[in-house]
């Protein structure tokens, strides 16, 4: 007889994509169904959290039926269900966790819960099997932080932003630039038409530590085109973001290269929505090379950087085995992180 | 036939097992609270009292709003993904429709309400019309001096019902003196059994996937962006990718 | 009304520190200014006089940060991103009748959701030098008068 396949149902709803994936042993996609809102936020220029919870009630149940079509499997096939249960937006996170206690309850499954952040690494996994002690650099809308991986589904934040997060500095100088939301992916081909003519500061550079600081690059880069809006005088747009894309990578990949000389590591997951930048996966692909370290970078497909439900199965991959298992008061939590090293 | 029936429209949370007419259970709970702890659990307390399995609960009903949005949003998608993954029929009763039901013996016009805060009210007007409880004016966010303006034109005896009432006390009193009649607190409250019982005679919703809250209300802004655009033509704001 | 000139983050940090110390549960302070102009620095000074330890970050991207480690709990928003569309769905009334303090950057964006009394604190950036600043502390009712003399008793 053969084995029993381990199949995971699992559900991510925790900003403005609903999502539902059937996982096969952790690193086998057999349906990642993502419905995005993202058409229905732009009209707003960013996530209206009322909007994104009404939404994602109207897609739950819709998306979950697709996947477990697509993956051609039925409730008795099921392993586990797995939810994404923070950090993110509490009105959408609750949509996700509600479904799936309901839907894990009814068929008495067990229920996981999964660290978003956890899930945005594990996205990796979809590329290759992941060795560990390893280091994730995580940049999205929300955060920046380097973790350290001791072991599979073990997280330990040993650099993080003091401020702004860097997705959310794209953000804000986007909207200095007349770049609709979200502005990321716009800025990122601006920069690789223009120069780094402005030379922003690079913040935090020269202390020890891992952290990371982009609040003063977002007021230099405000006070940049304001003082130049005052005398009249308009700044190419393509230099701008150059400049500004320049000082992000540059403090991003020092700050994970010093990371990575200073721990034993072989592997290195970019991971988040921002790990869709050419400019950043470019500049530390070459910064690897340079540094002669054995260092491996996987940064997952684009498809995979983005929130999904897949992730989340291969996190919860890890999570089954350890057997961490929620109970029916599971809660969505909003602030939710990992912790932070001593 | 078995119907589970749940309601987390404001503050409490309810919930009822019924056999056809016959309440096995109920259990309500009102103090302030995250209902996403709370429903799950005494679903489960419920089922387990009552020593029923899920799998043979043959009708979910669910109080579809208006309320608080993400209170509203807990029962909603917990009643929706039940139904939906054992196949079985949902029905959705308004939330205002189930506590004027907890008024009977009485042909006078019923009038529950929920503060939606700002000087407005989710409120209908409801009547018990040849032993079935009616609709007079349906379901609407209003402003309260609307409201009563309506009511004093009606000039007729009305009972208030909810826990929201009290906030509107002295105004419903001023408007329409003896006219306004005022309830109990166990009137006041949410039953999950009564609310089930409304879903005996009513219509399963035709297609699980849609159902939703009926909020009542558009978030402000998507208020606001219509005024300045014009929504019709547009594709859906949702898409698989 | 009372007024500072800042000029450097520091002495931004060092005025809301004072202010942290004497804040109250419920307190609520609304921070006016434009991006960058030291919204943000504010609130960790605030946080250090509350005694929390763990970094003050931007809570754009989630809307509210909460951080429990302190005197008493502090609840940081950001709603810059509900510009023109209002935040009566948010609960946030629910902050500001908390055991909590709770601060509020771009607040005229939620105008009709505020409670009736408040500190304001207004960030006005130096045209001739960008890390100078203005700060203007502006009492609404009685209890946020008294909370303003006691941090600034001198």
């Amino acid at each position: 007889m053969s084995k029993k396949r381990e199949l995971i149902l699992a559900f991510e709803s925790s900003c403005d994509e609903t999502s539902v994936a059937v996982i096969e042993d952790g690193h086998r996609i057999l349906s990642n169904i993502i419905a995005t809102q993202i058409k229905s936020h732009q009209r707003f220029g960013g996530v209206v959290p009322e909007v994104a919870s009404r939404h994602h009630v109207e897609q739950i149940t819709f998306c979950t039926q697709a996947a477990l079509e697509e993956a051609g499997v039925t409730y008795t096939d099921l392993t586990a269900v797995a939810v994404t249960y923070g950090p993110g937006l509490v009105g959408a996170l609750l949509i996700g966790v509600t479904a799936a206690k309901a839907i894990a309850y009814a068929h008495h499954l067990p229920l996981i819960p999964i660290n978003h952040m956890a899930g945005h690494i594990y996205a990796a996994r979809f590329v290759k099997p992941l060795e560990y002690p390893l280091l994730a650099l995580l940049v999205s809308g929300g955060h920046t932080e380097l973790v350290l991986m001791a072991a599979a589904g073990e997280f330990e934040i040993i650099g993080d932003t003091r401020d702004d997060a860097a997705g959310e500095a794209y953000d804000k100088i986007g909207r200095v630039l007349g770049v609709p939301y979200p502005a990321g992916k716009e800025i990122d081909r601006l920069a690789h038409l223009g120069q780094d003519t402005f030379d922003f500061p690079r913040a935090m550079l020269k202390e020890e530590n891992l952290d990371f600081s982009f609040s003063g690059l977002k007021s230099a880069f405000i006070n940049t085109v304001h003082h130049a809006d005052q005398i009249g005088e308009t700044l190419n747009r393509e230099n701008l973001a150059a400049s500004f894309q320049a000082s992000v990578v540059e403090v991003l990949t020092e700050k994970t290269m010093r990371a990575a000389r200073q721990l034993d590591v072989h592997q290195l997951v970019v991971a988040g929505g921002v790990a869709a930048n050419q400019g950043l996966r470019e500049e530390l692909a070459e910064a690897i090379k340079a540094s002669g370290l054995d260092l491996d970078l996987i940064v997952p497909p684009l498809r995979l950087c983005g929130d999904n439900g897949a992730m989340i199965g291969a996190a919860a991959h890890i999570e089954l085995k350890k057997e961490t298992f929620a109970n029916l008061t599971l809660n969505a939590v909003p602030g939710l992180d990992f912790p932070y090293r001593a | 036939m078995k119907l589970l029936a749940m309601d987390t429209s404001n503050q409490a949370v309810s919930v009822a097992l019924l056999d056809d007419q016959q309440i096995l259970g109920e259990m309500t709970v009102n103090i302030r609270q995250t209902h996403s702890q709370t429903l799950l659990p005494m679903v489960d307390q419920l089922l387990k009292q009552t020593q029923t399995a899920i799998e043979t609960i043959d009708r979910f009903v669910v109080a579809e709003g208006p309320g608080s949005y993400t209170g509203l949003r807990i029962a909603v998608t917990t009643a929706k993904s039940f139904a939906w993954t054992l196949n079985k029929p949902l029905v959705g009763i308004s939330s205002l429709a189930l506590l004027a039901a907890n008024i009977v013996d009485t042909t006078a016009l019923i009038v529950p309400l929920f503060d939606a805060r700002r000087a407005n009210v989710f409120t209908g007007v409801y009547q018990w019309q040849s032993g079935s409880l009616q609709t007079v004016v349906a379901d609407q966010h209003v402003s309260i001096e609307t409201l009563l303006a309506r009511l004093q034109l009606l000039a007729e005896p009305v009972y208030f019902v909810g826990n929201d009432v009290a906030h509107f006390k002295e105004e419903l009193q001023a408007a329409l003196g003896s006219n306004a009649h005022f309830v109990g607190a166990n009137h006041n409250l949410p039953h999950a059994s009564v609310l089930g019982k409304l879903g005996l005679l009513a219509e399963p919703v035709a297609d699980i996937h849609r159902f939703g809250p009926v909020y009542l209300r558009k978030t402000e802004a998507e208020v606001n962006w219509a005024k300045t655009h014009d929504e019709r033509g547009t594709e859906s704001y949702v898409e698989q990718v | 009304m009372l007024e500072f000139k800042t000029i450097n983050p520091e002495q931004t940090i060092a005025i809301a520190k004072q202010l942290g110390q004497q804040v109250q549960a419920g307190d609520v302070l609304l921070l006016d200014g434009d991006l960058g102009a030291g919204k943000t620095t504010f609130t960790k000074g605030l946080a250090a006089g509350l005694g929390i330890e763990r970094y003050v970050k931007s809570p754009t991207f989630t809307l509210i940060r909460e951080y429990q480690d302190g005197r008493l709990p502090l609840y940081h928003m950001d709603v810059y991103r509900l510009e023109e569309t209002g935040a009566s769905d948010l609960g946030l009334e629910e902050y500001f009748d908390g055991n909590g303090v709770s601060v509020v950057e771009w607040s005229q964006f939620i105008a009709e959701e505020l409670p009736s009394d408040y500190l304001t604190i207004h960030f006005n950036k130096d045209v001739r030098d960008d890390q100078v600043r203005t700060l203007v502390l502006e009492p609404h009712g009685a209890h946020y008068e008294a909370l303003v003399r006691a941090s600034f008793a001198d």
